[in-house]
C-alpha cells in the first residue's frame, strides 16, 4: 500500500514573465516503509519535489496524496530535515526537539515531552549538549539535532533535503549510519525520501533510488543488499552489485552530462 | 597594553594644571572651588578604571582626556581666571558644579521624574508596537491595510504634535507619556512590519513544516527572531525619547530635567542652566550604558 500517491504533478514558476517549468507530468508511489533516496544533477527538480511534499510549495497542477488525504499544506505527519540551520537559533538543542515534539504530539504532557526530547538526544548522541544553543554546535552535531527533532515528532514520513551535503566525510559516515539504525529500530518503520546527489550514499541507504532529469524520473531502481548496511560498508563496496549499481548510475549522471556538451556544440 | 603613554602623561599634566589654577584666586569671584575638584577628582577615577578594566585603545582613551582637560582648562582660564566672557551667559565652573553640590536634591528629584515618564514612554511604545507589528507583519491582511498607515503616520515629526497633545491632554504628564509613547511606538511598529517580512527563508520554512499555529508563530518564533533587533533599536529609541522628553519638559511641566532647564532659562540663571545640560548628557550616558548590559545580558543565542 502506497502512503505517497503522485498523479500527474507539475510545478512551474514565472520568471521574466515566462513560466519555466520545474516538474512536468510527474508520478510516483511511494510504499509505507520505504527508504527511497532522489538524486540527479542541480536544478533537476529533486528538491522541488521534496518541497511539494513537504507542503512548503503548491503544485500548479497534478495531485498529491499522503497516507490517504490530498495534500494542502505542511503537517507534522511529515518531519523535514534541511541541508542547514533546520534549527532555531534561539532555542537550545533540548527546546528546540521539545518544540517539535510539542507541535506534533499535542496530546502528550510537558513532563513526558521534555523526557522524549532526551531520550531522542541521547539517541543521536548529544546527551552531553542538549543545553547548547546551534551556533554552539559544529554542522554535524546540528544536523544530529535536527534529526533528533523530525524523528521525536514520530511522523509516518521522514524528508530529508541533502541533510549530509555540507558535512565532511567523516561525519557524512557517522550520520548515515546513526540514519540507518534509528529508522531500522524504530517499530513501525518510518517512510524516508531523502534527497542527495551523492552516488554511494545513495545505493548505502536507499531501498529504492530515483534518478530525475530536468522535470521527470528517469529512472527507478531498487537496491537489493540487506541491512544493516552502513556497519558492512566495505563489503558492500567492494561486491559486484554495488559496482554494477554505481556504473548505472555514473552512466546517467554522465549521459546527462554528454548531452549538455551536445546541445552546447550544436549551438 | 602601554597606558603610561606620552598621552597618558600630558592629560595628567593638564589635569594637575587645572587643580592648581582653580586654587589660585582668579580675576572673578566664584564660588567654593570644592565641587569643581571633587568633579575633576571623579572624571579621573572614571578614566584610570577605564584604562585599567576595559582592553579599548588606551591611547584613545588618554587623547580623549586630554581633550576634556583642555576644555575644562579653556573654561577656568577664560572666566574665573581672566573674566574675559560675559558674567551672566558664561558661568565659571566652579558655580555650575557648585550647583551639583547643593541643587543634588532638586536635581535627583527632577531626574527621577524624567525617568519615570521615559519608563512609561519606552515600555509601552516598543510594547504596542512589538505586540502589534508582529501579527499585522504576519497576517498578509492585516499588513495589507496598517503598513501603508504605518508609512504615511511614522515620519511625522512628534515635535510637530507635541505642543497640541500638551493642550489635548487633561494632564501635562498624561500628554508627555502619550507624546514619548508616540515617538517610539510608530518606528517600532514599522521596523517590526519589515523585520517579520524579511525573516530568514530557512527559519520560516522550518516553523513552516512544523505546522505552527499564528500564535505559535508570532510568540514562538517571530517574537524571539525581532527581540535582538528591538534592544539594538534601543539606543536609538532612548536617545530620541530623552530628546522629546525634554523638549515636552520644556513646554508645560512643572517637574523633569527640561523644566529645570527652561525654569532658569526664564529666570536667565545660566549656571544652573549650563548644570541641567551637563545632567542630561550624563543621564543619557548612563542609559546606553544600560541599553548595553541589557543587550550583552538578554540575548544568549548568538
Amino acid at each position: 500500500m502506497s502512503i505517497i500517491d503522485i498523479f500527474h504533478l507539475t510545478f512551474s514558476y514565472k520568471n521574466n514573465n515566462r513560466y519555466e517549468t520545474v516538474l512536468s507530468d510527474l508520478n510516483l508511489q511511494i510504499k509505507e516503509g520505504e527508504f527511497v533516496c532522489i538524486t540527479g544533477h542541480s536544478g533537476c527538480g529533486k528538491s522541488t519535489l521534496l518541497n511539494i511534499l513537504a507542503g512548503l510549495l503548491l503544485p500548479s497542477s497534478g495531485r498529491v496524496v499522503i497516507d490517504g488525504n490530498p495534500l494542502t499544506g505542511p503537517g507534522t505527519e511529515r518531519a523535514v530535515v534541511f541541508q542547514h540551520d533546520s534549527l532555531f537559533p534561539w532555542m537550545t538543542a533540548r527546546k528546540n526537539v521539545l518544540f517539535g515534539i510539542q507541535q506534533a504530539r499535542r496530546e502528550l504532557k510537558k513532563s513526558e515531552a521534555e523526557e522524549l526530547a532526551e531520550v531522542y538526544l541521547k539517541k543521536v548522541g548529544m546527551e552531553k549538549a542538549m543545553d547548547k544553543y546551534p551556533y554552539q554546535l559544529s554542522g554535524g552535531m546540528q544536523q544530529r539535532v535536527a534529526i533528533a527533532r523530525a524523528l521525536a515528532m514520530d511522523s509516518k514520513i521522514l524528508l530529508l533535503d541533502e541533510p549530509f551535503g555540507a558535512l565532511d566525510a567523516k561525519r557524512r559516515k557517522e550520520l548515515q549510519q546513526l540514519l540507518e539504525s534509528l529508522w531500522d529500530s524504530g517499530n513501525g518503520k518510518k517512510t524516508v525520501v531523502f534527497v542527495t546527489h551523492d552516488i554511494e550514499e545513495a545505493i548505502l541507504l536507499a531501498d529504492r533510488i530515483l534518478f530525475m532529469r530536468p522535470g521527470r524520473i528517469e529512472a527507478d531502481m531498487m537496491v537489493p543488499f540487506s541491512r544493516p548496511r552502513t556497519r558492512n560498508r566495505e563489503k558492500i563496496l567492494s561486491s559486484m552489485e554495488y559496482k554494477l549499481l554505481k556504473n548505472k548510475l555514473t552512466d546517467l549522471f554522465y549521459l546527462d552530462f554528454d548531452l549538455e556538451l551536445e546541445e552546447n556544440e550544436a549551438l | 597594553m602601554r597606558p603610561f603613554s606620552k598621552s597618558f602623561f600630558i592629560a595628567h599634566i593638564l589635569m594637575a594644571a587645572l587643580i592648581i589654577l582653580i586654587h589660585i584666586p582668579g580675576q572673578k569671584s566664584v564660588e567654593d572651588p570644592k565641587a569643581f575638584f571633587a568633579g575633576i577628582v571623579v572624571i579621573e577615577l572614571i578614566y584610570l578604571y577605564q584604562l585599567v578594566r576595559k582592553r579599548k585603545s588606551p591611547l584613545a582613551l588618554s587623547d580623549i582626556m586630554i581633550i576634556l582637560w583642555s576644555i575644562l582648562l579653556l573654561w577656568e582660564i577664560s572666566t574665573t581666571q581672566l573674566n574675559l566672557m560675559h558674567p551672566v551667559l558664561v558661568p565659571s565652573p566652579e558655580n555650575v558644579f557648585h550647583v551639583f553640590a547643593t541643587q543634588y536634591d532638586v536635581l535627583l528629584l527632577g531626574v527621577l521624574s524624567s525617568m519615570e515618564l521615559l519608563l512609561v514612554g519606552v515600555l509601552f511604545g516598543i510594547g504596542f508596537g512589538v505586540g502589534l507589528g508582529l501579527p499585522v507583519g504576519w497576517i498578509p491582511r492585516l499588513r495589507d491595510i496598517f503598513y501603508p498607515i504605518a508609512n504615511v503616520l511614522t515620519p511625522i515629526p512628534p515635535v510637530v504634535f507635541a505642543p497640541y497633545l500638551i493642550a489635548l491632554m487633561p494632564t501635562f504628564r498624561s500628554a508627555s507619556a502619550v507624546v514619548i509613547i508616540l515617538t517610539i511606538f510608530w518606528p517600532t511598529f514599522l521596523s517590526i512590519i519589515i523585520r517579520v517580512n524579511s525573516i530568514e527563508p530557512r527559519i520560516l520554512d522550518s516553523a513552516r513544516v512544523l505546522n505552527v499555529s499564528n500564535r505559535t508563530m508570532i510568540r514562538k518564533i517571530l517574537l524571539p527572531y525581532v527581540i535582538p533587533s528591538v534592544i539594538s533599536g534601543l539606543k536609538v529609541t532612548i536617545t530620541t525619547s530623552v530628546m522629546m522628553l525634554t523638549f515636552a519638559e520644556m513646554m508645560g511641566a512643572t517637574s523633569g530635567m527640561g523644566f529645570y532647564i527652561i525654569n532658569y532659562t526664564h529666570y536667565a540663571n545660566y549656571t544652573n542652566v549650563v548644570a541641567g545640560i551637563i545632567l542630561v548628557g550624563i543621564v543619557v550616558t548612563v542609559l546606553n550604558w544600560l541599553v548595553n548590559i541589557i543587550q550583552i545580558k538578554t540575548i544568549k543565542w548568538h
